[in-house]
């Protein structure tokens, strides 16, 4: 704990987390952006800054809460250097529900269907509802990601109530029937 | 409208999506750092460089202008405009990698709007404030000390004034969309600390 951190095992932990997290972090980056050569500047991005932050790591969460924190907040300061150049507007969970429910979506057949219309819905949300949904969809319980985004229990279990019923509304998705 | 298809998991979906495998190395992490200080370098230098640029115009204003009041109204229009560079020097941070990036989301965000809150609020007095006193004295220098030749006294000093009411309302205008920036800033801070405080 604490202490100066060498520059070695910077490195090293910076490896351990690129190769634990590495497929987690592309996949973050697709929730931000859909062009594929700036969605490859923003990759390299979150690497850079998960690089330099394993100089501060120190250990007061787990790696995997550390890892998840450092991708987000690099992703959500490129998306905010986006906005400035391609002002784009963002939406809340209740927006898109009631675009979802007053709209009449066509049948989503195949998983092919089915994958980019849910990233292009994860890109559509404002900041702090896009990072709920990514981390929910990673799998992660309501406290890892209360713990991630710093939101309060009872505001993670309404967003998360939120996110099922859009996605089980949407994409029939059954994912989420056991809770999380 | 029901659907007719069977349900699907979503968040094996996304996880078992094809990804690029897309190799990030040490080696390009530190280019990429290298790359990131010499945009910084770079940016730094534009600034210096249009600094440099008014500042000079100002000095020859300084310079060749007849009257007093002219002459140090571009004085104090070069001492405003070193105000407002280092300004922008000190609240700069767009573009820039996060420094305290392991912070937990909605207070990486709120810090970002507190600081985007905090210069639009402050506009007045560190962006519009510094220009007035020189653009002041410069319409006083030009309205009593310096007229244009081929016009009569009182026209040109109608032109004078339809100038000044007109940079007196770009400066309202940049001071009213900044106050209004403000408010729907402070208004994103009060839903991150509801987010941060309580169930909704």
């Amino acid at each position: 704990m604490g202490g100066v951190m060498t520059v070695h095992s910077q490195d090293e932990r910076y490896k351990g987390a690129a190769a634990e997290f590495g497929r987690a972090l592309e996949r973050l980056a697709r929730g931000y952006e859909a062009d594929p050569t700036l969605r490859s500047d923003l990759l390299q991005e979150i690497h850079l800054a998960l690089w330099r932050s394993m100089a501060s790591f120190d250990e007061r969460c787990s790696m995997r809460t550390w890892v998840y924190r450092v991708a987000h907040n690099a992703a959500s300061s490129y998306a905010i250097r986006r906005r400035r150049i391609h002002a784009g507007k963002t939406v809340s969970l209740d927006e898109a529900a009631e675009r979802i429910a007053d709209g009449n979506p066509e049948e989503i057949a195949t998983e092919a269907e089915a994958l980019p219309q849910l990233t292009q819905l994860i890109r559509s949300l404002n900041p702090v509802d896009r990072e709920v949904i990514l981390l929910y969809l990673e799998d992660l319980d309501a406290a890892t990601i209360g713990e991630i985004t710093g939101i309060s229990g009872g505001a993670i279990a309404t967003r998360i109530h939120r996110i099922k019923a859009i996605l089980a509304k949407r994409f029939q998705d059954e994912g989420g029937r056991d809770g999380i | 409208m029901e659907s007719k298809h069977p349900p699907r998991d979503l968040k094996s979906l996304w996880r078992n999506q094809p990804t690029e495998d897309r190799p990030v190395t040490l080696d390009n992490i530190r280019k990429n750092a290298e790359t990131f200080q010499a945009q910084i370098r770079r940016r730094n230098l534009r600034e210096i460089i249009a600094a440099g640029a008014v500042l000079l115009v100002f000095g020859f204003y300084t310079w060749v202008l007849p009257g007093w009041m002219i002459k140090t109204g571009s004085l104090l229009a070069m001492i405003g405009t070193l105000w407002i560079v280092w300004q922008l020097r000190r609240r700069a941070s767009a573009g820039a990698l996060p420094e305290n990036s392991g912070m937990a989301l909605v207070e990486f965000h709120r810090q970002e709007l507190v600081r985007q809150r905090d210069a639009a609020k402050s506009v007045a007095w560190w962006y519009i404030a510094p220009v007035i006193p020189g653009v002041v004295m410069m319409t006083l220098g030009r309205y009593f000390q310096l007229h244009a030749p081929g016009r009569t006294l009182a026209w040109d000093h109608q032109i004078v004034i339809l100038c000044s009411a007109i940079v007196a309302l770009v400066f309202a205008i940049v001071w009213l969309l900044n106050a209004w920036a403000a408010e729907r800033l402070q208004r994103r801070i009060d839903e991150l600390d509801k987010l941060r405080s309580a169930g909704q």
